[in-house]
């Protein structure tokens, strides 16, 4: 606070003794100024506030107190107050030890014999503030963190899809798919695994949940299973690991794991089918209703006694068949009634895309899902589709 | 006779748990959806019901659930485990159409204790079902705030 001038004696305003007293007890510095900015009163708390001793206060002009800036700025305010007749403002406060107190200032116009005053309130905000600045700072941390979990999820995301099997043709075989997590990764995963021009072994994979939890896992059991299924081990003995696997090594994870896998040999034209817990793979065949694979084992995880599971089914395939395999993101989808397309509505969506060209029947499927649902996804989807030629 | 406490809450938007307990038994309630927004809060509910082992039966009426998803299943699942190590005797009744194609699906079915109704819940545990479903009913009125909190 710059240096003033001595104060001019100020004759006391009769209408302000009776409430000095009051205005002495507030928690609040209080300024009465004349229309000309000259001082008139100052309680003890702006006087504690300021640090100047009231008789320089009193009696001096304003401005005498405040940097230019400072001044340009408050003049600016008291136009303000002076035409709505009350204003409310923040403003640094400068002290006479050159100290600077943040303020909330209350000021309005009052008028009295023809004389018009200002009454100003300056109430200490350094705890607001205090807070304020500390929660800015906290915001931008977590902005910061957030922008780095968001980077962190969009390499997790590609490092996921990445692992998405790609559409292939060999041999007398097509494999197409489609994965679509709800959140940027998610907890389902597909494997297609070729052992030569004619075999190809298939795995569809649920882990319960989504998100970074179910990924995480899911990218545990991806690892696992890739190495089961290029070893060629039987599906049962491989759901018998998994379920030991998840049980003992991700115990508390709380996550179960649904597995859909085939083994197709197009030469022999055979398939090896075993679910465990999960829904129904379909073969299409011609316009008939596609046969449905139930699971024969339990969904993995869950319990120990699980892996006591049986053998994997053999099926005879034909020419132009189409083996479908996919999570419960497709099944479980509701329309505007609120009813759920469920296997059921998916087996005929199957059989009325079976008509289409084999290379347009994934979308066929995937349009008749979304004519379905009503609104946006609310699970990760996956679907795998075979045609056998 | 039934419903010495009666606790109820909402699960998230869709789904409904509440709670009825007298002497032995213990029914969780559960309509709407449960999925995995509100499949922790069903799997901490009735996980405390069992670890504090204040009955000796714990059952989970499924009749109003018009959709569970494979979280919800693992909540029970968890409840069973739970139950099998603190003995207490754990069982599902009405298990509505999606919920029961859900545990075939996931081939769970044979592992619950499972009945079609009420009645033959408490049959099964040596209890009057009649006489449960009016006390039921008396004890179907809103609850207050204070009861709210589950236990």
């Amino acid at each position: 606070m710059k240096e003033h001038s001595s104060s001019q004696p100020t004759e006391k305003l009769e209408w302000l003794t009776p409430i000095e007293a009051v205005l002495e007890i507030l928690n609040e510095g209080v300024v009465i100024t004349s229309q000309e900015n000259r001082v008139l009163f100052v309680n003890s708390r702006f006087v504690e506030m300021s640090g100047i001793p009231e008789q320089e206060l009193v009696g001096a002009d304003a401005s005498e107190f405040y940097s230019a800036q400072e001044w340009q700025f408050l003049a600016q305010q008291i136009a303000v107050v002076r035409h709505q007749g009350r204003h409310r403002y923040e403003f640094i406060l400068p002290q006479k030890d050159g100290g600077r107190l943040p303020v909330i200032i209350s000021s309005r116009i009052l008028r009295n014999s023809g004389a018009e005053f200002r009454i100003i309130t300056c109430s200490d905000i350094t705890e607001q503030v205090r807070i304020a600045n500390e929660l800015r700072a906290a915001n931008a941390k977590l902005q910061e963190r957030q922008l780095e979990i968001e980077e962190d999820l969009r390499l997790a995301a590609q490092v996921q899809t990445s692992l998405a099997p790609k559409s292939t043709v060999r041999g007398n075989l097509t494999v197409d798919s489609f994965y679509h997590p709800v959140h940027s990764i998610g907890g389902d995963f597909a494997v297609v695994n070729w052992h030569d021009q004619d075999q190809v072994s298939l795995l569809m994979c649920d882990v319960s949940g989504h998100g970074i939890g179910s990924a995480l896992v899911a990218n545990r059991i991806y690892s696992e299973t890739t190495v089961h299924l290029r070893a060629g081990i039987s599906f049962t003995d491989m759901f018998g690991k998994l379920n030991r696997f998840l049980i003992e090594d991700i115990a508390g994870s709380e996550m179960f794991v649904t597995v859909a896998a085939a083994r197709i040999d197009a030469r022999q034209r055979r398939m090896h089918f075993a679910g465990a817990g999960h829904p129904p793979a379909m073969i299409a065949r011609g316009s008939h209703s596609p046969v449905l694979l139930q699971s024969r084992s339990m969904v993995l995880g869950a319990l120990p006694d699980a892996e006591a599971t049986s053998d994997s089914l053999e099926v005879e395939l034909e020419p132009d068949d189409r083996v479908v395999l996919y999570t419960d993101g497709i099944t479980d989808v509701f329309n505007s009634r609120g009813e759920m397309l469920g296997v059921e509505g998916v087996q005929e969506i199957v059989r009325q895309a079976s008509a289409l060209p084999a290379e347009k029947m994934k979308q066929g499927i995937l349009n008749g899902v979304v004519a379905w649902r009503n609104g946006p996804a609310t699970d990760d989807a996956s679907l795998m589709l075979v045609h056998v030629r | 006779m039934f419903g010495d406490q009666n606790t109820s809450h909402s699960a998230g938007d869709t789904a409904q748990i509440s709670c009825r307990r007298h002497d032995k038994v213990t029914i969780f309630d559960l309509s709407g959806d449960i999925d995995f927004a509100n499949s922790r809060q069903l799997r901490e509910s009735v996980l405390r019901e069992i670890q504090e082992s204040r009955t000796s039966h714990v059952t989970v009426n499924l009749s109003a659930v018009r959709y569970i998803d494979s979280s919800g299943i693992a909540s029970l699942v968890e409840a069973l485990k739970a139950s099998r190590d603190r003995g207490t005797r754990f069982i599902l009744f009405g298990v509505s159409t999606p919920a029961r194609e859900l545990l075939q699906f996931s081939r769970l079915i044979k592992v619950f204790e499972i009945y079609d109704s009420e009645e033959q819940a408490l049959a099964s545990m040596g209890h009057c079902g009649s006489v449960h479903r009016e006390s039921r009913s008396n004890h179907r009125k809103p609850v207050t705030r204070a009861q709210q909190e589950m236990p």
